[in-house]
């Protein structure tokens, strides 16, 4: 009920938000300014971080060092060498996050700089000219290493900060590696059932057929699922979808328009497997109703051998292992339909943009931390053990607890393709950077980091092999139009109903996709389609 | 007073007892599945193995919780939230239920002044109005702006009138005749009479206070100043994936420990346990009984 609430005020602020925007100002901080004795120029930044303030990482390194969130080895490095002082305004993570940011928006209480997480967000704040351009302090004060490294995969990865031809805010870029999709499976069990690993989707089916039906877990009852499904699968279970080219989160190119990839008929096919799947008892019947970490419950207990996800979900394939010391997991390339390569859609990753509000002191001075950050992790100063994953005392995170972060995109598959040429060198002192970080974590017995990077049957053993050739990039990366951000919700909810009824063989697959698809264009989604194609000027 | 039950009494009274014992277990299920979760270890919570009994039996949840400093910064904040808050809560219900409850020839204006109140209860500032007063009175990232914008409670003043007039007038009389003034009337004799609805308007507050977790988030930049319920939040908030960014999905992945929450969120929960027990005596409304012959 508390939930509920929270949702109906965010609503409530929402409403609010163009008003308040264009007001500006505000009496609070822009930056203030003072002079110590020795001369140089000192000043405190208020900041914005989507970042939660109960971080686990946090409380330990303040058990470990004393260093807090707003004093550590990072915020030191900004004060001396830049003379800025750190101080949080806001500081929540996820959906907490956003009703702050969309408050301080209405309200005109934004911190002077902060990170934007939403597309949607950073239109409004340039329209409404709350912020400052940056596109001009980013060519003069970026190092080459910070602009090689916002630059590296596609200079498309300023589309959404971008408004009148100017650059309003900077990419805190991520490895696009994480949009990846992997299919993992026991392999314990592929033996034990003497099966194959599967090439197609067709060999998958067999494989979960074999799963569901042969007991292999060897207990005498048939309680086993053959592949595990979720009710967010849209994301989850990519892998699946892709394998017979259909792409339900992307903006894919077709006759050289932007189509959205869920209303493609490539869907189809890849419904009338799930569809197929359920019928025979290889799904979980109730997967509607539960989320992923419900849904994961059956894998981590051992009741089911196969599933798609991200390359973190070791976290989770670790909890396997603690349960069932004999479980043995693998991630394989991803089958496909017909056997061929699948092509892998990914979107320019970044954890949303970095803003300077409008009037404040010294903008460059953000890009001068940016700058100091990529120096001490990818630069000649880079010093893993202290700047990424404090190894000393076993604190992850590090790389986080600064205002603005970002990492080079290359930065977990350069590290397992480092590990993998050392193994097979036998070599492994001369590592450095990444590759150094997790071969220590994995020496010193971190099983999910040796599952993520290891050599073989990884996740990034498979990214290595297809990364970037296989890869293509999101036809549309600019921030959701005029009609999504009125219609998206219900957009989106029409095709997850649809999408689970037709899989839970409630509604025909042929049929019920035409419906869906009749239905959503009339909701907006031709005038959605035709905005997006508009602002790609196709 | 103890006549013989017909045989219908006694078939209702012995199927009356059982639903209600069925209704007490389904309300402690959860409650004793969650205490089994905060002492099992992470990997058979996160498998789903652990139902109404730990499964691998460890304390470590506890002894994580109980060593974090935020916890007990925050676990502080409520306490200091709940005291304050509850006390304020009830002195202004009190002052405004007493006037309020006379009858129109006592007090005029009465039932303005009652649908002027009332008014505040169908319609608020909006969120936004009411954040921008609360920064603008400086009350951000204070106890006060946790405590103040909801000092009074309309519908317990309304609670509390109501109660307030089924008090004898003859007992407010008198007090009148042996020179008590209002001020004195109020605490000397509808207070002392009225304890079961103030017992009952005490624990809505404090149990309010203790639940409220929206304010504290709103209106707290410094997370040191987090109530309880905000901070337990931050930790067991469901991420939206349509918002998630993959860093913190990773996160997620990382740190999902359900039996470290689980844990949290018991030993939040023990001290509001505590107080009904200590409420309950005063729910017995035998006070007034005698009070007035006749």
């Amino acid at each position: 009920m508390a939930n509920k609430l929270g949702l109906s005020l965010l609503a409530a602020a929402t409403v609010f938000t163009m008003v308040g925007c264009t007001q500006g100002g505000g009496d609070s901080g822009t930056g203030t300014e003072s002079s110590d004795s020795s001369g140089t120029q000192s000043i405190t930044y208020t900041f914005g971080r989507n970042f939660s303030a109960t971080n686990e990482n946090v409380a330990k390194l303040e058990a470990a060092t004393g260093e807090t969130l707003e004093d550590n080895r990072w915020t030191r490095l900004f004060k001396e060498q830049l003379g800025v002082t750190v101080k949080y305004q806001m500081l929540s993570d996820s959906t907490a996050y956003d009703q702050k940011f969309k408050l301080a928006m209405a309200s005109a209480d934004l911190p002077d700089i902060f990170q934007v997480t939403q597309a949607a967000d950073m239109k409004q704040l340039m329209e409404a000219g709350a912020i400052e351009e940056l596109g001009p302090l980013f060519e003069t004060h970026g190092s080459d290493l910070l602009k090689s490294i916002v630059l590296s995969e596609t200079d498309r990865v300023f589309e959404p900060a971008t408004y009148d031809g100017k650059i309003y805010g900077i990419p805190m870029k991520m490895p696009s590696t994480n949009g990846y999709n992997h299919l993992w499976i026991r392999e314990d069990w592929l033996t034990k059932l003497g099966l194959e690993r599967p090439k197609t989707i067709d060999d998958v089916y067999k494989i979960a057929v074999a799963f569901a039906k042969n007991d292999p877990d060897g207990n005498g009852q048939a309680d086993t699922f053959g592949l595990q499904i979720d009710n967010n699968f849209r994301y989850n279970m990519q892998g699946l979808f892709w394998a017979f080219g259909a792409y339900p989160l992307n903006w894919i190119e077709k006759d050289g328009k932007a189509v959205r990839g869920v209303v493609q008929p490539e869907m189809k096919d890849a419904l009338n497997l799930l569809q197929k799947m359920y019928n025979e008892g290889l799904l979980d019947k109730e997967f509607g109703t539960k989320d992923n970490a419900k849904s994961m419950e059956s894998v981590v207990s051992g009741k089911t051998g196969m599933f798609y996800g991200p390359h973190w979900m070791a976290y989770t394939a670790k909890k396997t292992v603690d349960n069932d010391p004999n479980a043995k997991w693998i991630t394989v390339p991803l089958p496909t339909a017909t056997g061929a390569p699948a092509a892998i859609p990914l979107k320019i990753a970044a954890d949303g943009w970095m803003a300077v509000k409008k009037g404040t002191k010294s903008p460059e001075n953000l890009i001068k931390m940016m700058n100091i950050h990529v120096e001490h992790l990818f630069g000649e100063k880079g010093d893993f053990t202290k700047y990424f994953t404090d190894s000393e005392h076993g604190i992850s995170d590090i790389w986080l607890m600064t205002p603005a972060y970002l990492l080079d995109p290359m930065i977990d598959l350069q590290a397992h393709l480092d590990i993998k040429k050392a193994i097979a060198d036998g070599t492994t002192d001369q590592l450095t950077g990444s590759g150094k970080g997790f071969w220590e974590l994995m020496q010193a017995g971190d099983w999910a980091i040796g599952m993520m990077f290891g050599p073989e049957d990884t996740p990034f053993d498979y990214v290595g092999q297809t990364y970037p050739d296989q890869v293509v990039w999101d036809a549309y990366l600019g921030a959701p139009t005029p009609t999504e951000i009125e219609r998206g919700s219900s957009m989106d909810e029409l095709v997850v109903t649809t999408l689970t009824s037709i899989i839970q063989n409630k509604t025909p697959v042929g049929e019920g996709f035409d419906n869906m698809v009749k239905e959503w264009n009339a909701l907006g989604g031709e005038q959605v389609t035709k905005e997006v194609n508009e602002a790609l000027g196709k | 007073m103890l006549a013989r039950q017909t045989r219908g009494q006694k078939i209702f009274n012995v199927f009356n007892l059982f639903f209600l014992t069925l209704v007490c277990v389904l309300c402690l299920f959860p409650f004793i599945h969650v205490a089994a979760l905060s002492l099992s270890e992470n990997s058979a919570v996160s498998g789903g193995l652990v139902k109404l009994w730990p499964v691998r039996f460890t304390t470590e949840p506890y002894s994580y919780v109980l060593e974090r400093k935020a916890f007990w910064t925050a676990f502080g904040v409520t306490i200091q939230r709940a005291a304050l808050g509850t006390a304020l809560n009830v002195l202004l219900v009190l002052l405004l239920a007493y006037p309020l409850s006379k009858t129109r020839e006592k007090f005029r204006m009465r039932s303005t002044y009652v649908w002027i109140f009332f008014f505040t209860m169908l319609f608020n500032g909006g969120l936004i109005p009411t954040y921008i007063l609360i920064k603008e009175l400086g009350l951000l990232d204070t106890i006060w702006a946790l405590v103040l914008p909801g000092a009074v409670t309309v519908f317990n003043v309304i609670l509390m009138l109501n109660f307030f007039r089924q008090v004898p007038e003859e007992l407010e009389d008198a007090a009148n005749i042996d020179g008590a003034s209002h001020w004195r009337t109020l605490w000397q004799i509808y207070v002392p009479v009225s304890t079961p609805a103030i017992a009952t308007i005490t624990l809505f507050c404090v149990v309010g206070h203790w639940n409220a977790w929206f304010d504290g988030l709103i209106y707290m930049r410094d997370a040191s100043n987090y109530p309880l319920q905000s901070y337990l939040q931050t930790i067991v908030v469901s991420f939206d994936f349509q918002t998630m960014t993959a860093t913190e999905a990773e996160r997620l992945a990382k740190l999902n420990d359900r039996s470290v929450k689980a844990a949290q969120m018991i030993v939040a929960a023990i001290p509001i346990l505590l107080v009904y027990p200590f409420l309950q005596k005063y729910f017995v409304s035998g006070i007034r009984l005698g009070s007035v012959k006749g």
